[in-house]
């Protein structure tokens, strides 16, 4: 805790440090949604389409 | 032997088994990671708190390169032994590396503006990263461009062995030529010249983007096969 | 079996001349490719090297001074310290904002023109770290060894 309070005292180097995590959660988050978005789009598409297949 | 196990439909019941257990992994990692990186690990006796943003900049480049490898060797299992799930695994593989590339190069040009004093620098290590961000996009462009699927898997693998290349440039290029990007720290085994108290923050946090790109990789490769499947189901149904 | 065979050969066909002339490539690039110069490599290609060139080395301990001059109608603070590679030395005038990191004894790397007299007129001051990474109190620790080893 005292590492982090530190820290946040030393101003100049908050928002380097900060921004820079932020950028790679928003990168990590938009492909793991993205990937998870698609298999479930892929999901529904390939269900819709077996049972299709069964009606004829 | 080796291709019984890289079967599509083993490796499907293989991941499902694998995928929660991962998920609880890179958790526990990922929280542990950053506790460690903002309140256990102390300030750099040079750059003072900048020395944070490496705990997910070094990660974030070596998985830039590990999964470029990675896309590399199963480039050379798709056009020798035209094995699917290597084209597969290419596919799902390039956006997440170069996600990690992007990645890369911004937290670095953040830590770069307060410790170099420059955003961005053209020196063999910056430049030499950039350049594995354009094969990565010219590997998904690749495989998208043509009309049939595997034309694109074809040309995509070529590229990836091409690329290889950049690989060892990327690497020593701050032993080879003079760089502004400081040598690398860990390569020596016997004493890392990070000490031990911010060596342990960014292995766990490695550890942790190990089962985040571990599990992406696995959905992207479930969609992929999904999308043949698709494909295959279409095209029987135009006939 | 041996279709395989004859995938691999062509694929090796179609990589090895292309590894070959990077490395070709690579391998005459080399002096080209660097960032900067030290001190040395600049004093013996001072013929080669015309206007613009990048100087990197370790700021001279007990070198650095700051004094106003005129520049461009204003009084600023001109800095002066000197580069060495513990061969040779240049001196180096800058005016503007140093880096954070820029210290005596650390790495630096600075981009100008050097004039006749041999002294680089900075336009650009760039701190060079190195890849050490250690937390204040062990480096104070460290230095005090240094000390007692020198003694």
């Amino acid at each position: 805790m005292h590492y982090f309070l530190k820290f946040l005292e030393t101003s100049d180097h908050v928002p380097y440090v900060l921004s820079s995590y932020f950028v790679v959660f928003v990168i990590l988050i938009i492909i793991s949604v993205n990937s998870l978005k698609r298999l479930k789009r892929l999901e529904t598409e390939l269900v819709n389409l077996t049972k299709n297949e069964k009606k004829k | 032997m080796i291709f019984k196990f890289a079967n599509p439909n083993k490796f499907l019941r293989i991941s499902k088994f694998l995928f929660p257990y991962f998920n609880v992994f890179f958790l526990i990692s990922f929280v542990y990671g950053l506790y460690l990186s903002f309140f256990n690990s102390p300030p750099d006796y040079l750059q003072g708190e900048t020395v944070r943003i490496m705990y997910i900049h070094v990660p974030c480049a070596w998985f830039s390169l590990m999964l470029y490898s990675s896309i590399a060797i199963c480039g050379f299992f798709s056009l020798v032994f035209r094995h699917t799930l290597a084209d597969i695994a290419i596919r799902a593989i390039a956006p997440l590396g170069a996600c990690f590339t992007i990645a890369t190069l911004i937290t670095g040009s953040i830590w770069g503006k307060p410790t170099w004093g420059t955003w961005w620098v053209w020196d063999a290590r910056l430049t030499s990263e950039l350049v594995l961000l354009f094969l990565y996009v010219g590997i998904i462009s690749l495989s998208n461009a043509f009309e049939s699927k595997s034309k694109g898997d074809k040309y995509a693998a070529m590229l990836s062995l091409v690329g290889i290349i950049n690989l060892p440039i990327i690497k020593w290029s701050v032993d080879w030529w003079n760089t502004l990007h400081q040598p690398a720290s860990i390569s020596k085994f016997s004493s890392p010249s990070i000490d031990t108290v911010m060596l342990i923050p960014l292995f766990v946090m490695t550890l942790s983007f190990l089962f985040l790109s571990l599990n992406i990789i696995i959905i992207r490769i479930k969609s992929e096969i999904l999308q043949r499947k698709i494909d295959i189901l279409n095209s029987s149904k135009i006939n | 079996m041996k279709k395989k065979n004859k995938r691999l050969k062509t694929l090796l066909l179609f990589l090895v001349p292309i590894f070959t002339g990077a490395t070709i490539i690579f391998y005459n690039l080399k002096d080209n490719m660097v960032f900067f110069y030290s001190p040395t490599e600049i004093l013996d290609k001072s013929d080669e090297i015309k206007s613009f060139v990048r100087l990197g080395g370790m700021v001279k301990k007990g070198s650095v001074s700051k004094e106003n001059t005129f520049f461009n109608g204003a009084n600023v603070e001109e800095v002066s310290f000197i580069i060495t590679d513990f061969k040779n030395e240049i001196e180096v005038k800058y005016i503007g904002i140093l880096p954070d990191l820029f210290k005596e004894e650390q790495g630096v790397v600075v981009q100008g023109n050097i004039d006749e007299m041999k002294v680089m007129r900075a336009t650009e001051v760039l701190a060079k770290h190195d890849e050490n990474y250690m937390p204040p109190e062990i480096e104070a620790i460290e230095s005090i060894k240094e000390k007692i080893n020198d003694i």
